[in-house]
């Protein structure tokens, strides 16, 4: 066990030096941007004092490196800066908004983990055959949808023509109640405080979005299902358990599929972290008022710190989920430590 | 979507074979490789379309009418008309020609800066090496989506900008992609003699390694033009780097989106179907020349 | 929304609320006036009985988020909505209704009751005195005394991110320290001078009494001039308290049980603000009954909203003038003969059909339509012939290319620059339309970098020598394309300051003339305000700020 704790210890280091380096580049990123934040706020008809009081306030006229400790130091404290947009600090805005993104992130994933399993295990079962071959083709083309095209699609047919989905202005009707929060993801809430009719307003608001985003992380996770399972149904001990006359389906539920976990874990941290982001097209067409929203009502807007605050804590999440995949598969497959 | 593919090596075999015989091989490559088959089929159709067919539609995509506005599609119309009476068809060809020139762009930017570094960084290994990939993994902690659209908005909003945004978030893979490659490539017998003969460093990192090590990346490099093309016309949707009306497919879809909810639908729903083709075209190309490639390996 | 052009905002509704004195007659104050109306219910009146019919609840969609309800910092739109209505005026505007659109009240000239129940100007000394009378209270409780109207001013003018002092010298105010207190019932303004905007500034909700104990309970908690508390939090003076705050989604109102008009003066049980960015979705909204109102639709749905059962449009003029800015300093916009061509060869009646579609003019003239002294006389019309021989003359045989810049979130002008380009096109200017975010347009608009633009004036106030003050004085800040005519400025401070009203109208005769000659821009168009409500609300007040009075609001009974 003393290589577990060396590569966990290892593994946590790397990881460390990676947060580290995005601190830094998060900074570099969003310094550099052209505009200055005291005219900003204060408007046309400012005065150079006030400018310069405000830049004070601000911090921007110190030399860089003097911002950069101030922004590590502020940030070790959790403190992310203030939006000028919203008014409040970036740190209240993102935790407003993260559980719209996660839930609508979940929901993706999961659609896309159950279909992306069921087509990828009847193409690797199936090798080569018709499926196979509609498999891989419906694989190819969720990489190569454009989201925004797709949820414009979505919502001309579903809203528009068939009338099956509410208009797409975010998380439940106008007016209605919010659930009482408990994880502040409304179906889930909803459905905790027994309200029925919540639960299903909630769900049909969400439909579209998940679909839409759903779709295309389905065509990376059925690949890697799809690659997996070949490359476990090929393997000895299969084989061996095939010539020992255990049921193919048997097979193929319980050994193939927990064999092939490795990659795919791996593929689900990747579409974790592209489904935070991903977001900010999806979420902007369907006024889903979650992060991604918030960047890019930011980014034009140049509210640097909102800016800052999203793109730090995406890379952040992004870094600890591959970091916390990295470790669980380490202690599931000794294997991996040996490599 | 983006997933970091580590591509084997293609082993080195000096083709002797004559042109009559390369195309022979070539046909018989399409007909056993029916993706790589359609993905040129579509490519070439348009392509073909964005050159040839611009000159054949009779209207400029900045041509405006307005008492055609808002046509559904007709046969002097077959894509219909916007809110201006614009063709959308004829806008849709130039846009075509414009992200194909700027995924193009991005692809050559990205792979050649990704190679060259990767090369490098593989070759030297060691601290140089450390370094460099830890900044590959800071640089792969960002959505490439979300550092491109970070980097448009850090340098302003312009094509090159989008390209150096977009090209940006794509070097990490290529850099990952050689180095690997390299550190393979490097203790074999050539590198070594290249060595012994006094070759300089330079030469044997750029001139023997390189092209050796070429193939994934070029694999590599199809792939991106598809992502290339999906995220210059995502940033151009949110209204980031490509300036309408400007015909560009996501700016296209952009402006259609308006007309999504009083059911003018092929304002958007054409150029957007374009942009699919297009990233499908590629990425047929490039997954099935990903399998050749690992196939001719085993 | 736009920081910047709010803060214009802010002095526009300023410069507008001047005319609610200057067009009583006389542009310098009366020497005592006595606010018209009875004295304030008394706000202490328990309130009892309730109500026989049900209020409604008031659903309005808004584009932005409220981003702060501090009343001396900046807001965005939906900001200076919720302090409307959160503060009360000394003094306000009254409204009666629209003979021609029932729904639709109408902000008059005349100024009655707000906190403060009298004033008295002393025109010699510049000494303006109100009476606030006993027993008003905030939304807490607390009583509310001349002290409370004076604390605003204090705080105003010194906590550290405000921008009020910027408006006090308008006001003739020199110091926070002349706003004196003589007794709880009088409230004094020791002004330097009596200006035309001593008034309208007071009338300002913003600068509207202050609670001094919820405010001091803050500054204790370590917050200095209580500004992460204002932020969030308003002892209400006005008719409404803000109950509910969801950042990025709603906002909720309700009567302020408190309020010194008593019960009565409320249609509505609650008005609830919903973000909606999109006007796609607002109008969506709006046709299922979701909401209640929607403002900025685009103009080309109005025809259907209007025939559709769901929905009256309410259409009120503006004085707004969109215009393309030619900076006269940025090459080659000072070429006059070039400005004049690019001003024929602007489609003026193509953007008012297919970008308006009708609600809306050419104004012709750098006076919008509807303010005094306005001719379109010297109008340009659309003359692609007259443009090319212009062009000639300018030295541009050969045509140009030119960029125009444009705020991306503004669809009209992205729509009316799309067809100035093909316009121009036609005599061989060729134009890249540069689509900028609003921080960047606007940046580049204050340093005065733009050379070729598309931005809108809003003139609330009726008067041309504000117009021109703002726009076409040298060296005036908000004189975006640096336009410097020594005899319009001459025109300008003469007729300003003038009682003669022909001296008025023939100088700005001539100086709409001078300006169109010189055509530092091209008076593109003027749009008329599209508010667009169910077919059952009423009370939509047109203020001289432009801003929603919540209170007025309700549904006609089913």
């Amino acid at each position: 066990m003393v290589s577990l704790r060396r590569y966990v210890a290892r593994r946590l280091l790397l990881g460390a030096v990676t947060l580290l380096g995005v601190v830094v580049a998060v900074f570099v990123l969003t310094s550099v941007l052209p505009g200055d934040l005291a005219s900003l706020k204060l408007g046309p008809y400012a005065t150079e004092e006030g400018l310069a009081a405000m830049r004070t306030e601000l911090g921007t006229d110190r030399p860089v490196m003097v911002q950069f400790v101030d922004y590590v130091s502020k940030l070790v404290r959790g403190d992310m800066g203030r939006s000028w947009l919203t008014g409040q600090t970036v740190r209240q805005d993102m935790s407003q908004r993260l559980p719209a993104t996660i839930e609508l992130a979940l929901a993706a994933l999961v659609m896309a983990l159950v279909v992306g399993h069921v087509l990828g295990i009847l193409a690797a079962v199936r090798r080569d055959s018709l499926i196979d071959q509609a498999v891989r083709g419906f694989a190819i083309l969720g990489a190569s949808t454009a989201i925004f095209w797709l949820a414009l699609v979505f919502i001309y047919v579903f809203y528009y023509r068939l009338d099956w989905a509410p208009a797409p202005v975010g998380r439940l009707d106008v007016g209605s109640e919010r659930p009482p929060p408990v994880t502040r993801l409304y179906v889930v809430d909803s459905l905790l405080a027994g309200d029925w009719e919540l639960f299903t307003s909630s769900l049909a608001h969400l439909a579209l979005p998940a679909l839409a985003l759903g779709f295309i992380v389905t065509a990376p996770i059925t690949k890697m299902v799809r690659a997996a399972m070949l490359d476990v149904l090929h393997s000895d001990f299969i084989r061996t358990a095939r010539a020992i006359g255990v049921p193919y389906r048997s097979i193929v539920m319980r050994d193939g599929l927990r064999n092939a976990l490795i990659p795919i874990l791996t593929t689900i941290g990747i579409v974790f972290g592209y489904l935070m982001a991903g977001n900010v097209l999806v979420e902007r067409i369907f006024a889903w008022p979650g992060i991604g929203q918030y960047a890019w009502q930011s980014l034009i807007s140049k509210d640097f710190e909102a800016l800052r605050g999203f793109i730090l804590v995406v890379a952040v999440i992004y870094v600890l989920i591959n970091l916390t995949i990295d470790l669980l598969y380490s202690v599931i497959d000794p294997r991996i430590r040996l490599g | 979507m983006i997933v970091s593919v580590r591509l084997s090596a293609m082993s080195i075999h000096p083709s002797m074979a004559s042109a009559a015989q390369q195309v022979r091989d070539f046909w018989r490559l399409l007909r056993t490789h029916r993706m790589l088959a359609a993905g040129m089929l579509i490519l070439t159709v348009v392509i073909l379309a964005a050159t040839v067919g611009v000159v054949l539609v009779p209207y400029h995509p900045l041509e405006v009418a307005a008492e055609i506005k808002l046509q559904p599609p007709s046969l002097a119309h077959p894509m219909g008309t916007d809110n201006f009476g614009r063709d959308i068809l004829v806008r849709v060809l130039y846009g075509i020609r414009l992200d194909l020139r700027i995924a193009f762009m991005v692809a050559f930017t990205a792979l050649v800066v990704g190679t060259l570094v990767g090369t490098y960084s593989g070759y030297y290994g060691g601290r140089v090496d450390d370094v460099l990939m830890r900044i590959t993994d800071v640089m792969m902690a960002f959505p490439s989506f979300v550092l491109a659209m970070a980097i448009t908005a850090m340098l302003g909003n312009t094509i090159p900008n989008v390209i150096i945004a977009i090209a940006t978030s794509y070097v990490p893979f290529f850099i990952r992609l050689t180095r690997g490659e390299v550190l393979s490539a490097r203790e074999l017998g050539y590198a070594e003699a290249a060595r012994c003969v006094g070759n300089p460093e330079w030469r044997i990192m750029y001139l023997h390694l390189l092209p050796n090590c070429l193939t994934p990346a070029l694999v590599q490099a199809t792939l991106c033009l598809g992502w290339a093309v999906l995220d210059a016309a995502g940033l151009a949707f949110l209204g980031l780097g490509i300036r309408p009306p400007t015909p560009e497919l996501g700016v296209l879809v952009g402006e259609g989106a308006l007309f999504i909810i009083s059911g003018e639908w092929w304002t958007s729903v054409f150029p957007g179907a374009v942009i699919v083709l297009l990233a499908f075209g590629f990425n047929l190309i490039g997954d099935s020349l990903r399998d050749i490639t690992a196939q001719e390996e085993r | 929304m736009r920081p910047r052009s709010l803060y214009l905002l802010t002095l526009m509704l300023v410069a507008s609320m001047l005319v609610g004195v200057t067009s009583c007659g006389t542009p310098a104050p009366p020497a005592a006036t006595e606010v018209p109306t009875e004295p304030p219910a008394p706000a202490d009146t328990p309130t009892t009985a309730p109500a026989p019919v049900e209020k409604p609840v008031i659903v309005i969609a808004i584009s932005t988020d409220i981003d702060t309800i501090n009343p001396y910092e900046f807001r965005s739109l939906a900001g200076y909505q919720a302090t409307a209505n959160t503060y009360e005026s000394l003094i306000m505007q009254q409204v009666e209704p629209d003979p021609e659109n029932p729904g639709i009240l109408l902000g008059t000239a005349e100024y009655g009751p707000g906190v403060a129940t009298e004033m008295t100007v002393d025109e010699e000394n510049a000494i303006v005195t109100l009476t606030i009378p006993d027993g008003l209270k905030f939304g807490d409780g607390a009583p509310m005394t001349a002290q409370s109207a004076k604390f605003m001013y204090d705080v105003a003018a010194q906590a550290a991110t405000t921008y009020m002092p910027v408006l006090m010298p308008f006001m003739g105010l020199e110091s926070h320290e002349d706003v004196v207190v003589v007794d709880d019932n009088t409230l004094e303004f020791h002004l330097k001078q009596l200006t035309p905007l001593s008034l309208a500034i007071m009338a300002f909700t913003v600068l509207g009494p202050l609670d001094e104990v919820s405010y001091q309970e803050a500054v204790d908690a370590g917050d200095e001039w209580a500004v992460e508390w204002l932020r969030r939090n308003a002892n209400s003076s006005g008719p409404y308290i803000l109950t509910e705050w969801e950042q990025g989604v709603e906002y909720v109102f309700e009567p302020n049980p408190n309020y010194w008009q008593g019960e009565d003066y409320f249609q509505n049980s609650k008005v609830i603000l919903r973000v909606v960015p999109s006007a796609e979705d607002r109008e969506l909204l709006l046709r299922q009954g979701d909401i209640d109102l929607a403002m900025g639709l685009p103009p080309r749905s109005m025809d259907d909203l209007e025939a559709d059962p769901c929905c009256k449009v309410l259409a009120a003029n503006t004085g707004r003038i969109y215009y393309v800015g030619m900076n006269n300093n940025i090459p080659p916009f000072d070429n006059k003969a070039l400005r004049q061509a690019l001003s024929y060869a602007m489609p003026y009646d193509t953007i008012v059909d297919e970008v308006l579609y009708g609600y809306g003019m050419n104004p012709g003239s750098p006076v919008p339509v509807g303010m005094p002294t306005h001719t379109d006389e010297f109008a340009y019309e659309t003359d692609l012939a007259m443009a090319e021989q212009l062009l000639e003359d300018a030295g541009y045989a050969d045509g140009l290319d030119l960029e125009l810049a444009v705020q991306m979130m503004v669809s009209e002008n992205v729509e009316a620059a799309t067809w100035i380009q093909a316009s121009l096109a036609e005599i061989g200017v060729n134009v890249t339309i540069d689509r900028l975010p609003t921080a960047e347009f606007m940046d580049l608009l204050n340093q005065h970098q733009l050379g070729f633009f598309i931005h809108e004036w809003d003139s609330w106030g009726n008067d041309p020598t504000y117009e021109f003050s703002f726009n076409y004085l040298c060296g005036q800040f908000t004189n975006y394309t640096d336009y410097c005519n020594e005899r319009v400025d001459e025109l300008i401070n003469t007729a300003a300051w003038s009682l003669d009203p022909q001296v008025k109208e023939d100088g700005m005769r001539e100086a709409q003339q001078l300006i169109m000659e010189d055509a530092p821009r091209a008076q593109l168009y003027q749009p008329e305000w599209l508010v667009v409500v169910t077919e059952d609300f009423y009370g939509y007040a047109v203020m001289d700020d432009a801003l929603m009075r919540f209170a007025y609001m309700g549904k006609t009974a089913e």
